[in-house]
């Protein structure tokens, strides 16, 4: 196996070959049986995908899907049917290629495997990408932080006033703001613990210094496992976003979703009563840099959305009761 | 720490508010000194002795890198903390750096950081001056029999500044604020 070398084919080594031959973005190896195939994946730096018959000698695709899940797996029938291609595509295959169906075998298998490599560099390139950005934010963003935090604490030296309070914390907000952003972006991130939190408790710790603006509790709120700061920046978000769209003089609801069979709560809302949210324009709202405000930055609801997917939770837009904007968000493990 | 006050720390950032700012932080225990580049920085070192440099990691003009491999190259006997809006990456692993902070920082971190670095640097010092005293104590009693040496009150000195060193090496390892650092040195011992 060369340094080349970017797929695997599992198979009659005469097919193989053929394979081999046609394909374009690198050395293609080949392996007699799953088993030899599985031994290879290791051996290989920069695999973009193992290419495999469902009955290769000594066992079947679905035993080499089970064993490699986090490898791309090109599933190349010579007969293939619906309920096969079914199985394999939801027991995790990339690709399901029924050759029967095709006028050259080696170079529709071929093709599939460029496409597969293709994919893959195009990852590659928007994970460097996304590095890049992370990087520029986390360093760009702390260091005016730095600057400001050291100047409000040389500030206090001269004199003392409640703002430099106010404002230290608030930089200590932005610089988790910064720490939560960089996590999203990057992708390597450890995963998310999740642990119980009161829902109430961190509405309450959540909810802005704005003295124009109402919080009104509606109904006894679940306990739900989240990541507390994550948590913490997700009902920020909310409320500073009901704000900015329905003035300081907003009265902001919230309360626990209900199973429609059942008092069990399944998530909660947060409902506002300024302008509302258009219906066309409700999965909008949720995508990076999109804002109807002048001064908005489209972050918000896009990293309300981003925290509530790693929650594995689901966000939604309805309308409220007083016409403005309701956003739900519903959750298997509530508890 | 008992004798922090006799302890030079170099703090080097090239935005003044931010490098006053540690001033701010140490200089009820420390002595400071701030530089607002890389090559002030160096010739700060050329004159003078200091314990711990905090360095920034991007500065205009001789980078922090640079200062550090410097400091490394001209195997300086100090501290060195880096303090960087930069994220760590893999390649903190080969710099030669005894602490790396992630601006923001707070006046706890940096204190805690600086008073790690020292007792560190204090454990190593303790290390040193102990395995001299044990490579003469191997030395004396291979040449005389221990009964000789019983008679030498200088050999009954040097037992007992063994004795004194350990102790103080134990005293440090539990001054260590964080326990998997004083469980990794428990361990040495």
């Amino acid at each position: 196996m060369g340094p080349d070398t970017c797929a695997i084919y599992i198979g009659s080594t005469a097919l193989g070959s053929d394979i081999a031959a046609a394909v374009e973005c690198g050395d293609l190896s080949l392996a007699d049986t799953t088993a030899d195939g599985i031994d290879a994946i290791d051996a290989i730096d920069d695999l973009c995908c193992v290419v495999t018959d469902h009955d290769p000698p000594a066992v079947d695709c679905f035993e080499l899907l089970n064993a490699v899940p986090d490898v791309p797996i090109i599933l190349a029938v010579s007969n293939g049917t619906s309920e096969l291609a079914t199985r394999a595509l939801r027991s995790g295959a990339e690709t399901y290629l029924d050759c029967s169906t095709v006028t050259a075998e080696p170079a529709a298998i071929a093709a599939a495997i460029d496409r597969c490599a293709a994919d893959r560099t195009h990852s590659q390139e928007a994970d460097a990408r996304i590095r890049e950005f992370s990087s520029l934010v986390s360093h760009e963003l702390r260091n005016p932080i730095q600057k400001a935090s050291s100047g409000i604490a040389l500030a206090k030296t001269q004199c003392e006033s409640e703002y430099l309070d106010e404002v230290e914390a608030t930089l200590s907000r932005m610089d988790s703001l910064v720490e939560n952003l960089v996590d999203l972006l990057d992708e390597t991130d450890p995963a998310i613990e999740l642990e119980a939190v009161a829902l109430d408790a961190a509405i309450r710790e959540a909810w802005p210094n704005a003295p124009h603006a109402t919080l009104s509790v509606e109904t006894a709120l679940p306990t739900v496992e989240a990541e507390p700061s994550r948590l913490y920046q997700l009902l920020e978000n909310l409320f500073r976003n009901c704000i900015d769209h329905a003035g300081e003089a907003v009265t902001v609801s919230v309360g626990a979703l209900t199973a429609a069979d059942s008092d069990e709560p399944t998530g909660f809302y947060v409902a506002d009563d300024g302008p509302g949210i258009d219906s066309h324009d409700r999965t909008q709202v949720f995508e990076y840099g999109y804002t109807t405000a002048s001064e908005g930055t489209g972050l918000g609801l896009a990293i309300v959305n981003e925290i509530a997917t790693a929650f594995d939770w689901r966000v939604s837009i309805t309308e409220s009761a007083a016409g403005g904007t309701r956003v739900e968000i519903s959750q298997q493990n509530v508890l | 720490m008992d004798d922090s006050s006799e302890k030079t720390i170099l703090i080097v950032d090239d935005e003044e508010m931010v490098a006053e700012s540690y001033e701010l932080y140490l200089q009820d225990d420390y002595n400071t000194i701030v530089e607002l580049s890389g090559g002030a920085a160096l010739m700060e070192l050329d004159q003078n002795e200091v314990d711990l440099v905090l360095v920034d990691r991007r500065m205009p003009g001789m980078s922090g890198d640079v200062v550090i491999e410097h400091i490394d190259k001209w195997e300086m006997d100090f501290q060195v903390i880096m303090v960087t809006a930069v994220d760590p990456d893999i390649d903190i692993v080969d710099m030669p750096v005894d602490g790396y902070l992630t601006k923001p920082v707070s006046e706890d971190e940096l204190v805690d950081a600086v008073e790690r670095a020292l007792s560190i640097k204090h454990y190593e010092d303790l290390i040193a001056e102990y395995n001299q005293l044990a490579e003469k104590y191997e030395v004396l009693t291979a040449e005389f029999s221990s009964r000789e040496l019983a008679n030498h009150d200088r050999f009954a000195e040097l037992e007992s500044d063994m004795d004194a060193i350990e102790a103080e090496i134990a005293e440090t390892v539990e001054k260590f604020s964080d326990s998997k650092l004083s469980d990794a040195f428990r361990r040495l011992h």
